[in-house]
Order: C-alpha cells, then structure tokens, then sequence
C-alpha cells in the first residue's frame, strides 16, 4: 500500500513539475498584446510598430511613443489596453521581452532579408498576425538547417561566413 | 565515512531533482552577459572613410550605431582600391580607436627631460605654450631653428604643413620616410628621373618576376596586391599568371609564387643582370623600345669625343652566366630559364619594390632591376609599369613677402639632404640626431612630431632618445603614448583616423588618381583636436603675417578650397559601380565630361556619400612625364648621378651603370640577418591591437613577441635546437629572441619579423640593425646587417 501511494505521490509530483516546467518556459510579456486585432481589425501594418526592419539588422521593438500614438487615452475596456494607457500616462516604459533570438556567433540582418531577399515577415515569424495573445516562445523554430534550406532554395550562399562572422 | 548503497541512490537522486529544478529556475550567474551586452544595439549608420594603417588608402565603411559606437569597419564596395574588402588591419581599426593607450588630453611634462611623468592641461593652455614658443623664435629670428618630423601624411595636412613651416620662415620640412612603400625608389629614380614613384600594373601583367619583393605580405597597399594576385590565378584567365620570387627566404609571397629561386643574400642585382645578358645575348628584348625610348644601351661618343660604355657592353663583358651563377647561388639553366619566360610571357614585370626590402637593397640593385623593365619595354603599357596620376586639388595661393621668413627659409636644412656624402638624398631623418648633437649648422629649438615613431623604428635611436632630450621644447601630435611620445615635453594628442576629417589623395595600382575623403565616423571619443586644425589655430596666435597666410577659417574651408580644383578640371567622378567606371572611361575616351555633379556643392555632397572622387583612365605614352631625365628617355646610363656626382670628377663609366655592390664577407659575424615585415605589423608605427599581434606569426605559429628563423642544419651546426632562446649580436648590439628552426631561410642568413612593440624588452631588431646607410640616397641599408647567434 506504502509503495503504492509512494509511487502515485511522485507521479503527481512529476506531473506538477512538468506543468510548471512548461509554464516557466518561453517568455511571458507585461502585457497580452493582441496582434489579430492590431492588424486584421484595426488595419495597421507590421511596419507601423515595428519600424527599423526596412532600414536596419533588427525590427525593432515598439517604443511607448509609438503605442503613445494611439492609445494615450483608452480605446476600449480592455484590462490590458489599461496596463498601456496608465504606463503612458505614468511616464513608465512597458518591458516587452524578445521572444526570437539568433546565436551570437550569427549575424542576421532585417533589412537584407525584407529588402533585398523579398521575404515575408511570416517565413520566419509564422502566422503572428493571427495571435491574441503574444506566444510565449516562437512560433517557426529557427535552426540553422532551417537557414540553410532557404538559402539552397533561394539560391543565396550557403558559405558560414555569409552568417557566421 | 563509510557510504551504504542506500546514501549513494539518496544522493543520486537529490543531485538529479537539484538539476532538474535548476532547469526550472534558471539563475543567472553574475560572469553570465546578457546577450544584448555583448551585442550592441542601436540605430546603425554606415559612414564611408579611409582607412591610414597603411599608405594603401583602402575606402572603409564604418558601421556605427546611435551615431556614438563603431562596432565594425568593412570596405567601401565602392571604392576603387578597397572595392568592398579589406585587409586584417583594416578590420582591427576598431581597436585604434578604442586602445586604452590612447592619449586623452594635451599633457606636459612635469620633472624635466629626463622623467616621463606628465601632467593634463588644458588645450588653450597647451595652444598658448607653442604659440609663445613659435612667436620668441619669431622675435628672436631664429625662425629656422624649427622643424617638423613627419611620418605617413598626404593632401592638404601634408601642404598645410608645408605652408606652416614656409610662413613662419624655415626649411625643415623632414620626412621620416625611408621607411615608407611610397617613396620614390632611388634606383628607379636614376633611370626615370620622376620625383614621384611608379607602379606596376601587377593584375594586368603575365609574367611577375619579384627580386625580394615581399609584395603578398607587406605591400604599400595590400589589399590591392591580394586581389591582382587573385586575378592572376583566376582560371578564367588566359593565360594565368606567372610569379617568380627570388629571395633567400621562403617569405609568404615565396610560398605563394609559382617558383621560388633562393639566393645569395645581397646578389639580386646580379641576377637581374645575368638576366639581362640573355635577354640581349639572345637578342630577346625590345629592340624597338631600347632604340626609341632609352639612353644608353649601346656605347656612344660624346661630343668631345670620349668613347662611353653602354649598358650592352658592360653586361656582355662582365656578366657571363658561369660567374653570376657562381655569386648567386643561382644555377644557370635556371637563369636561361628565368630570362626566356621573362621575354616570353609579356607583359612582364621586374618588381623590387616593397617596404622594408626598400632598405636592404642598395640604389645600383634597384637600377638593375628596374632596367630588366626597360629591357623589355614595360612601360606605359598594361600590366606594366605606369606612373600614376594625382588628383587635380587647387594649389594654395602664395604666401604674401615676409623678409623674415624668406631669410629663415633659405638657411640650410637641419638633416642636410643632397649634401656630398648622400647626393641623391631628399631627407635625411637618421642624419638628424647627429646634427642636432653637434649643433650642426645650427641648434635646434622647437621641434614637431607628427604621425612618426623613429625611437620604434630609426636605426640610430639611442642617438635620437639624446636628442630629444637636447633639444629645448618638443611637441608630439601622437594620438598614443608611442616611444617617442615619452620623450616629448608636450603632446597635443590628434583624433585617431576615425575620428578626423581629411582628404587623402592616393592611386590605383593602374595609375588612376584617387581622392578619397576621411571623415568622421564618430565624434572625438577624447579631449583631442585634429593637427590640421591646430595648426590653423597656431597661425592666427604667432602674428599677424602668419594669420594672413591662413585666411580659413578651420580644416573644412581648406578641403572646400582644394576640392574646387577637382572640379575646375571637369576630370572624372565621384566613386560608383563598375558599370559607371566604365560610362565615364568611355564618355572621357571620346571627349565628352560628364561628371554626375552639376556644381560644388554636388561634388561636396556625393563624395560624403560616396567616399570620394577618382578617374578611372590612364593615358598611357605620355613620355614627357614618365621620363624626367636629360634624355627625356629611360637611362641605363643616368645622366642624373653624373650631374650629381661631377665634382667628384669620376671617370668610370661602371659608375654610372647599374652596379651593383658585392656583399662582403665579416669573419667575426658571419650571417646575414634578414629583416621581415608581417602584414599584420604596421610598419612605420607600433598599432596597439591585440587582434593584429595575436595573427602576426602564422605560419610559424608565433605570435605576440618576435623570433629568430635559422636553417635547422646551421641550428645543428651551433648546437641550437627549435626554441631555445639565442642572442643575435651585431657590432652594434645584441637581442635576445626564441629561435625557431625554418628550413625556408637559406643556411648562411637569419631572418627576425620587424613590427612587435618595444614594451622595454630586448628585442626591437632596431638595436642589432646596421646604420650604415645606402651611400648614395642615406637610406638605411639593413641587408647589410652581419650577426651571430649564440645560446643564451
């Protein structure tokens, strides 16, 4: 009976440490953006918020003067517009986290791959658009095989030093 | 303590639960950087530049970012001499910039002559200093006891010294610049009789026939030989090219020729000589050439009816194969071999120019050569040697009568140039210790330092450091606290090259003329102020007759002002892509000018952006200019040394011939030391990069301090074995280095890299080198260098 009950308890003890495991892990941002409402909805475009990725390495992430732009007075009842209206209002910056992260030892640029490759945001950040709630880990896992099979396909360099530098 | 199964299984599962909690919780330990630490984030700009660790002048893209921190330098893939790439140095810049031996405000020396503390002033302070100096020499009309020592420096800082120095009354201007790839060679300038030096069209040549040239390593523009030596062996070339390297040592650019020919250290000359006794004995060269453009080649009767040897003669008589085979080592199929390929595989070029190699051939084995070249007819052709044209930038208007100053500019000069003893001298920076010693022909008092290290880098440095200390005010403008900076009594620190604005006028290695602006990548990262300017600034604080001769207002209006000229000659256009290149060759080709700036505002604006102006186009046969002899052709027989030389009343027509010296053998110290320069030293200054020194020895897998390369079987010979460290001793000093077994240097030579910082120990190849100059040009002449090595 011991070995029974004894067996049973670190079952559900693994299970309460898997449940949190799979919480823990991935980000959570301040708040729950909702980008199928910002775009699909609202009808902004991903260059609206994120404005670098056209002319630098990295998009960008939103600053509280862009949100500023809309939402220094609330639009809706939402409790997390709330958290955006008061933080602006606060003089308070929102700490979003970045969710997609390359190795350091590669060096990936935005601007070469929107302006010069023509690609779609959704190659590599999935159906984003479509989320209410910002993901807690990416959506499109980028490996470097990944990389790779793009790059055969679109026939760019595949040389390390066209990434790694 | 003794452990039961049970304790271990309880450990090994708590330690497996500690694991997996630590996946849950993730710590961040203190020695963990963030990712967005190591990785600067900002708004990134690339701001176009040149790059000056090198005279090569490479265009430089300077990746910054929020307009404050540069995070890396890459080549301007528009430039014509860099075209997108760079060399090592290049990419290390960024370590110029930001090395803590950087210098951040004017400092003075406090203790007197003999200590190195110095305190921080302020720069009005430092300002009025030198102006109060300059003005009691003015007062006292001892304006020529003034001169400027000066290293690497082109366009309108070099002319704004020159006119510093002209308005203030005194004539020493003295380039340390023996050490320099860009000076005029002055065996080529026997035969040529241009001031300025030539180029070889290396890409475009067939046959490269190298004589200790360690053109692959340590080029004057690297990055320019790297991509004709890739042209070169491009497979889609027809026919490839061919590069032969003679050199006792298996240098970087032996290793990558097609053929390396070992010889006797100090014979080249006689090699190329032998080379020319093929060439004519099997009537190989170019008849049409030697008759037409040359002077010299046959014998001749001069008008007063003396009968003068030509070059033909005196090669057939005295360098039969059997005896230059026997002074060269060389054997004599190789050199048929040698000599044929050369006819053959036009256009071909001999090339004995590169760095340090400059001092360690004398002037008579540069003009044998270099008259394979004329053998051949390797002029103003492509893929042969060409003389490059300058960027059209306005003269300064002249300065206004002063009879105080013209008094002081017709003094004689400090290091006495083109005196008796070295008549083909245009400075003499090594003679300069002595004389300010001596007081000869007379005492110095002020003295500037600008962009050179000659404690680092001057044979004779015990006798500089004494000099320093003799003469009463020196100034430094070194942006890092160099060995000779230590010695200074002032330093007004210049912004690095990233940090300044200049314009930097150079050539490409097919002779069109280049201007490539240096603008600033960042603000200032110290208190330091751009020379240019504080020379400016110096004038309008001396007196009024100074000030007028600078009317502008800062360095800025003097690029504006010497730009006009550029566009006054409606010549050329700004950098684009090749295709452009090609438009503008065309469009200049049949007469038509069609720059794309309207105005000079526009060539303002487009060379910011762009990186600078050049003309892609050559016009080749202009003889006039390419030959500035009495001839007004290439002499095998220079004329030149003979004017120079006519007091000495020389009757010997050998003399006057490529003649080179026949190295002499010492008993007390038999080898012959071979100085290297390694690309990723710079040459004329000590770079402070860690990136640079951790590259420097790769194939010796040697880095941060220098060795010593002896052949194993001469290693064996003194009982020395791969690692021990030896003295090298000369008649002039002694150093200790590591030495390393090498089979690539020939048995009866050593070879040590040049370049390492000093850092106080003994092993700068400075202490052991000869002073012995070259007797006609004062030139060090290091190949002359005798050493022994014993273990330590």
């Amino acid at each position: 009976m011991g070995k029974i009950a004894f067996l049973l308890l670190l079952f559900i003890a693994i299970l309460v440490l898997a449940y949190f495991w799979l919480q823990s892990s991935g980000v959570a941002q301040p708040v729950q953006f909702n980008h199928q409402l910002h775009i699909k909805k609202v009808g902004l475009s991903c260059e609206d918020c994120h404005i670098y990725f056209k002319t630098q390495r990295f998009s960008g992430i939103p600053s509280m003067d862009i949100c500023a732009g809309c939402h220094s007075e609330a639009q809706g009842k939402s409790k997390e517009e709330a958290k955006v209206v008061n933080a602006i209002k606060e003089g308070k910056t929102i700490e979003w986290h970045r969710i997609y992260r390359v190795k350091r030892s590669v060096i990936y640029s935005h601007r070469l791959h929107i302006v010069a490759g023509k690609l779609e945001c959704k190659v590599c950040h999935g159906d984003i658009a479509d989320t209410i709630k910002p993901p807690r880990r990416p959506l499109v896992k980028i490996s470097m095989d990944r990389c790779r099979d793009c790059h055969s396909k679109m026939k760019v360099s595949v040389d390390c030093i066209t990434c790694h530098k | 303590m003794e452990q039961s199964r049970r304790d271990f299984l309880k450990f090994l599962s708590s330690s497996s639960v500690l694991a997996f909690s630590g996946g849950l919780f993730p710590v961040k330990f203190p020695w963990q950087d963030s990712f967005d630490e190591i990785v600067p984030q900002g708004i990134e700009t690339w701001v176009p530049s040149v790059c000056q660790l090198c005279p090569g002048g490479c265009g430089i893209l300077a990746r910054v970012l929020d307009g404050k921190r540069l995070v890396k330098i890459e080549g301007n893939p528009l430039h014509p001499i860099s075209r997108g790439t760079l060399c090592p140095k290049g990419y290390a810049g960024l370590q110029v910039l930001y090395s803590p031996y950087r210098i951040k405000t004017p400092l003075r020396k406090v203790g007197g002559k003999d200590s190195k503390q110095f305190e921080k002033i302020g720069w009005d302070q430092a300002i009025d200093l030198v102006a109060s100096k300059l003005k009691s020499l003015r007062d006292e009309n001892k304006t020529y006891t003034f001169a400027v020592l000066m290293g690497q420096c082109r366009g309108t800082t070099r002319q704004l010294f020159k006119r510093f120095l002209d308005a203030y009354g005194s004539p020493n201007l003295i380039d340390n610049n023996s050490y320099r790839e860009e000076t005029p060679v002055p065996g080529v300038y026997l035969m040529q009789g241009s001031p300025y030096p030539s180029v070889y069209d290396l890409e475009n040549a067939n046959y490269i026939l190298s004589f200790g040239s360690n053109w692959l390593e340590s080029f004057w523009s690297p990055v320019q030989a790297f991509r004709s030596f890739g042209k070169l062996n491009d497979d889609k070339r027809e026919p490839r090219g061919r590069i032969v390297q003679v050199e006792p040592r298996l240098s970087v650019t032996a290793a990558r020729s097609n053929q390396w020919v070992p010889i006797n250290p100090g014979t080249e000359g006689f090699l190329a000589l032998g080379i020319a006794y093929m060439l004519i004995k099997e009537n190989l060269y170019n008849q049409d050439f030697v008759s037409k453009h040359t002077f010299g080649f046959e014998s001749w009767k001069d008008p007063s009816g003396i009968v003068h040897s030509g070059f033909k003669d005196y090669v057939l008589n005295d360098f039969n194969l059997s005896q230059v085979s026997f002074i060269t080592g060389v054997p004599i199929d190789t050199i048929i071999r040698l000599a044929r390929d050369f006819a053959n595989l036009q256009p071909a070029v001999a090339l004995g120019e590169d760095n340090f190699n400059l001092s360690q051939q004398s002037t008579f084995t540069r003009m044998a050569i270099h008259s394979l070249n004329g053998l051949m007819g390797s002029f103003e052709i492509k893929g042969g040697v060409l003389l490059p044209q300058v960027p059209p930038l306005s003269s300064f208007p002249s300065i206004s009568a002063d009879p105080l100053s013209t008094e002081g500019r017709n003094k004689p000069r400090i290091d006495s140039p083109g005196n008796d003893k070295y008549p083909l001298s245009k400075d003499l920076p090594d003679n300069l210790p002595d004389n300010i010693l001596e007081d000869k022909p007379y005492p110095l008092n002020l003295l500037f330092i600008y962009n050179s290290d000659p404690v680092f880098i001057s044979s004779v440095r015990g006798r500089f450091i004494q000099a320093l200390k003799k003469i009463p005010m020196v100034v430094s403008f070194s942006a890092f606290m160099d060995e000779t900076s230590e010695y200074a009594d002032l330093i007004l620190p210049d912004d690095t090259y990233l940090e300044r604005l200049e314009d930097d006028p150079t050539y490409t290695l097919q002779g069109f003329p280049v201007l490539s602006l240096r603008q600033p990548v960042i603000e200032p990262l110290y208190q330091t102020k751009s020379t240019p300017e504080v020379l400016i600034e110096l004038s309008k604080k001396v007196d009024d007759k100074m000030s007028s001769a600078f009317p502008w207002k800062d360095h800025p209006e003097v690029l504006s002002f010497a730009l006009k000229g550029v566009f006054d000659s409606g010549r050329g256009d700004l950098f684009g892509v090749p295709f452009e290149e090609i438009w503008t060759r065309v469009l200049e080709k049949r007469g038509w000018k069609a720059p794309s700036y309207k105005n000079l505002e526009e060539l303002n604006k487009g060379i910011k952006e762009k990186g600078g102006w050049w003309d892609p186009i050559y016009k080749s046969g202009e003889w006039d200019r390419v030959f500035k002899t009495p001839s007004k052709k290439l002499e095998f027989y220079s004329q030149i040394l003979k004017e120079r030389l006519k007091d000495q009343n020389i009757k010997d027509d050998k003399y006057f011939l490529p003649n080179p010296p026949l190295p002499e053998k010492e008993e007390e110290y038999p080898l012959y030391l071979r100085v290297f320069v390694l690309h990723a030293l710079s040459i004329e200054r000590n770079l402070p990069s860690p990136w640079l020194k951790d590259t420097a020895g790769f194939y010796q897998k040697e880095k941060w301090h220098p060795w010593v390369e002896i052949n194993p079987e001469k290693a064996k010979e003194l009982g020395i074995v791969d690692k021990d460290f030896v003295w090298v001793e000369s008649s002039k000093g002694r150093i200790k280095l590591k030495a390393r077994l090498f089979p690539g240097t020939m048995p009866e030579v050593v070879g040590i890299p040049f370049g390492f910082e000093d850092d106080r120990k003994d092993f700068n190849p400075i202490k052991v080198l000869t002073e012995k100059p070259d007797p006609l040009s004062g030139m060090p002449n290091w190949g002359e260098t005798r050493v022994k090595l014993y273990k330590t």
